[in-house]
């Protein structure tokens, strides 16, 4: 374990034991300090015929706001929409696309709309609006490609898990084209008398079809000093939450992972959403100096663990 | 000019069939709060309005109603969205046409309403700001067409020629800005005000 990551865990283990919330940052992370940085990063979930997009741009770190009518479009072979919500992290802005089995490649562009970004004004935003003209970023886009959709294979048994060492013979069809595997997990942990709701991260690795995982990268004694497993952070915690929001209509909490712990996961019963995401890297124009560009589709699977 | 000879002239410029007759008509001046609803997500404060209504009795319950309603600019809550940040404001004008049934109790109470159509002019402005080094302003539009209005209210005879009187108006424009934008909408205009009402 980094020193980083050693540190980290240490935080989010005293604030589990004093009861205490985690308090969680909204800023996207790993943005360099200097220079033109694009973020995008669109999800296609299974059987779900939207696709989660969130994309920012950054300047020395500070994110810029598209104003003016100035705006990011998502676009695929047969549709398009501007993200007119904010997203996850400051400065970032997020929708949900439209997809059909066509749609292979996702590219957002940054355009100058200054009569449908005022669209959700009461007044005639066509009529009466202050056009200052296109923004410098204007016409500059990035582009992924969506990998082949998760297919997940595994077999739960039918009864829920009693014990974090327990192993999930996680299986799932592998497409064989060299993508990355990531797993991703939302719990939710009720003992009774308190709910803890947080996520985690499981690194996958190859695209092989197979990974045996054991509960404890999913669940963790809130007593032990180092839990060994690693926390949703970053650009999946934004990504992940756009999804929840999504297939539970806007229901659910939306600061689900901010690592509010006052059950003990070892001794609550848990509900298990395991997100099983395929990625795939993108590109950006040259205009930016750097950039977070991922297309991935996911599928999901929910298993329980239950200690008594 | 007298205010008579005025009145004359008001109602002939109104287009309104009318022999004189000094003990058959009313003026009333009222001052009133109004309340914008434009029906999106529009939030005005209260806004203000001076209304003058001229009325002609047809029979003794039933008078000929004409008025003219002009309302100070109300405007709307200072709004950000994703093209920048707004705040608009929005001013009307109104020539009312329509009819006053009344009833008159034992005492000197009166109740009333009036009913009829509407010519409207309607003006927005809007003010745009986008953050530093992006030029905003200020900029604004019109448009006018016809309505309807819905007034209640009651009254004090003070003497035999003036009244003291409480209002309650409902006045629509509907499809304001139709025709010349792809995002008309309906302006509904509702007041409470007080007045003074003459007869002669």
């Amino acid at each position: 374990m980094n020193p980083a990551t050693k540190t980290l865990t240490i935080v989010v283990l005293l604030a589990a034991m004093t009861g205490c919330e985690f308090e969680s940052s909204n800023n996207l992370e790993g943005v360099p300090d200097l220079g033109l940085f694009i973020y995008l990063e669109a999800n296609r979930h299974e059987g779900n015929d939207e696709a989660q997009v969130a994309a920012a741009v950054f300047k020395d770190a500070q994110p810029i706001n598209l104003v003016g009518g100035d705006v990011f479009e998502a676009r695929t072979e047969t549709n398009q929409v501007l993200l007119e919500k904010n997203g996850f992290y400051s400065g970032s802005y997020s929708d949900s696309l439209p997809v059909n089995d066509l749609d292979t490649e996702i590219a957002v562009t940054i355009v100058h709309e200054p009569i449908l970004a005022r669209e959700d004004r009461w007044y005639p935003g066509d009529l009466i609006n202050i056009d200052p003209g296109p923004g410098e970023l204007v016409g500059n886009s990035a582009t992924a490609t969506f990998p082949p959709p998760v297919i997940i294979a595994t077999q739960l048994p039918a009864v829920a898990f009693t014990s974090i060492t327990d192993i999930i013979n996680l299986t799932w069809i592998p497409a064989g084209e060299g993508d990355t595997m990531r797993v991703r997990t939302a719990t939710t942990c009720d003992n009774g008398f308190n709910i803890s709701t947080y996520g985690t991260e499981v690194l996958v690795g190859e695209d092989d079809g197979n990974e045996s995982i054991a509960m404890n990268n999913f669940l963790f004694d809130a007593s032990e000093e180092f839990p060994g497993l690693i926390f949703l952070a970053d650009i999946a915690v934004g990504m992940l939450q756009q999804l929840l929001n999504d297939l539970s209509a806007g229901r659910i909490d939306p600061n689900f992972f901010a690592r509010k712990l006052p059950a003990n996961p070892i001794e609550s019963d848990c509900e298990i959403r395991l997100f099983l995401f395929r990625q795939r890297p993108g590109t950006f124009d040259t205009v930016f100096d750097s950039g977070s560009v991922i297309a991935s589709t996911s599928s999901e699977l929910t298993f329980y663990y239950s200690p008594n | 000019m007298s205010i008579r000879c005025r009145l004359l002239i008001a109602c002939l410029l109104l287009n309104i069939p009318m022999v004189v007759s000094a003990e058959k008509m009313q003026l009333d001046v009222n001052a009133s709060f109004t309340f914008l609803d434009a029906g999106g997500n529009d939030n005005f404060e209260s806004g203000k309005a001076l209304s003058l209504f001229f009325d002609y009795d047809l029979i003794k319950w039933l008078a000929l109603d004409a008025g003219l309603l002009l309302s100070d600019k109300a405007q709307d809550e200072v709004r950000s969205d994703l093209a920048g940040t707004y705040q608009a404001s929005l001013g009307t004008r109104m020539l009312l046409l329509g009819v006053k049934p009344k009833y008159k109790f034992d005492g000197p109470f009166e109740v009333y309403g009036r009913l009829g159509l509407s010519y409207w002019y309607t003006e927005i402005e809007v003010e745009e700001y986008f953050g530093t080094g992006i030029p905003g302003g200020i900029t604004s539009d019109s448009d006018n067409g016809f309505g309807y209005y819905i007034n209640l209210g009651g009254l004090h005879n003070i003497t035999n020629k003036v009244s003291v009187q409480l209002e309650l108006s409902y006045m629509m424009q509907p499809d304001v800005f139709e025709g010349k934008s792809s995002y008309p909408f309906d302006l509904s205009v509702t007041s409470i005000g007080i007045g003074i009402g003459y007869r002669f």
